[in-house]
């Protein structure tokens, strides 16, 4: 798998939490645009070598648009990687102005719903199906029916993982490396956010990492709060090492990800090639082998050792996450 | 399970609290739905006039109620 994969969050529905995504994405938001956007950028990554794409049942129109893209592409299942997700569901009606865009719900009816709804649109593509952002209040680590119904699943051939969101993701990833059903842990990988202002998970990563675990990295530009467009004053350390490196920020922050020796894959979430080919010089920053997508990143290359150094910047995870639930939907 | 065919396959799924209904059709002429079972799964392949898979659609075969193949014949004039 490739250290880099497109993240579809951002383009499967109109609205998203995106810091600048009104600048990004103009007001024409239908879902044709969309689509053609969708495509637009999976055409990109795929021409750069990158093969692990991240959807989820709530991402809109998401894991519908990749299908799409595969049938007219003509890609066969295993030529990339596809992760999607249950346990959320989208209920923003493609509308800007949804008060509520999507819900939480990990019982075993919505998983068997919502893998059913993924595999009738991306069947033998789907590799991994991850539990949408596990929570200590969310319980699904404690629900035997759910757990003994993901063991299933990997007996089909499907790796099974969760996602973490919230200041807990450290705790939550703990207690699922603990999971045991039938002498067996279902989960094989896990998707943290992880970036400069939010790096508390790091070390409970790492343990899933030693584990054998996959681990992907979300959230990295901090939901664009660490771009240069976005001017947030908590990323003035990060913006002044790229000032120096003349770097943009984006790549400082993809950088720090990249060079985490426990990051398996960093996904990115851009939507336009444009700015998947800033997040591609991060990697070729913090690579030895500039240009080799496929190599691994090295700690010791200058600009990460500059963005690894900037630890002062990390908000305490409780003010980072009541922060990022505060950003509107747009 | 043995292969089915037909131009469009339906697949009722028990997901809990009901029961939920996915329709695969062959999207061009000539193509053909094929159904198959592996590995504790349902497959459902749309294949081209020369038995090529262009997609799959793939359901856990516990959670499957029924399989319905509509052939050709079905379709409205």
């Amino acid at each position: 798998m490739t250290p880099v994969g497109l993240g579809l969050a951002a383009l499967g529905r109109p609205a998203y939490i995106n810091v600048g995504r009104p600048a990004e994405l103009g007001p024409d938001r239908d879902v044709a645009i969309m689509e053609q956007r969708s495509h637009r950028m999976l055409d990109a990554a795929y021409a750069a070598g990158i093969r692990y794409v991240d959807v989820a049942r709530s991402y809109g129109r998401a894991e519908e648009f990749l299908a799409s893209w595969l049938d007219a592409r003509d890609i066969g299942p295993g030529a990339i990687t596809v992760g999607s997700k249950w346990g959320y569901r989208y209920t923003g009606d493609w509308r800007m102005d949804g008060a509520v865009q999507e819900v939480k719900d990990h019982s075993l009816a919505m998983f068997h719903r919502q893998y059913a709804e993924t595999t009738a649109l991306l069947g033998t593509h789907l590799g991994l199906y991850q539990v949408h952002s596990a929570t200590p209040e969310s319980g699904v680590l404690d629900d035997r029916a759910v757990l003994g119904a993901l063991a299933g699943l990997r007996h089909t051939g499907v790796a099974v993982g969760l996602t973490v969101s919230g200041p807990h993701q450290a705790d939550v990833v703990r207690r699922a490396l603990e999971v045991d059903v039938d002498g067996a842990n279902p989960f094989s990988t896990v998707q943290a956010t992880w970036n400069l202002l939010e790096p508390s998970a790091g070390a409970a990563l790492a343990a899933a990492h030693e584990r054998g675990w996959g681990v992907i990295v979300k959230e990295v530009l901090a939901n664009g709060r660490l771009t240069d467009a976005a001017h947030d004053p908590a990323a003035g350390p990060g913006a002044r090492v790229a000032e120096r490196r003349r770097a943009s920020l984006e790549q400082v922050a993809f950088a720090a990800a990249l060079v985490q020796p426990w990051a398996d894959v960093v996904l990115s979430g851009a939507v336009d090639p444009g700015q998947l080919d800033t997040d591609l010089r991060a990697v070729e920053e913090a690579s030895p082998h500039p240009s080799a997508l496929g190599s691994a990143p090295a700690e010791d290359s200058p600009l990460a050792q500059e963005a690894a150094g900037l630890a002062a910047m990390a908000e305490p995870p409780g003010v980072y996450w009541q922060r990022r639930s505060g950003l509107p939907w747009h | 399970m043995a292969t089915v065919k037909g131009d469009r396959v339906e697949v009722v799924v028990d997901v809990g609290d009901g029961v939920q209904r996915f329709d695969i059709r062959a999207t061009r002429a000539g193509r053909r739905v094929e159904v198959a079972s592996s590995r504790g799964a349902v497959e459902v392949t749309e294949v081209t006039r020369s038995g090529r898979a262009v997609r799959t659609a793939r359901f856990m075969a516990a959670r499957v109620v029924a399989v319905v193949e509509h052939p050709a014949e079905d379709a409205a004039p």
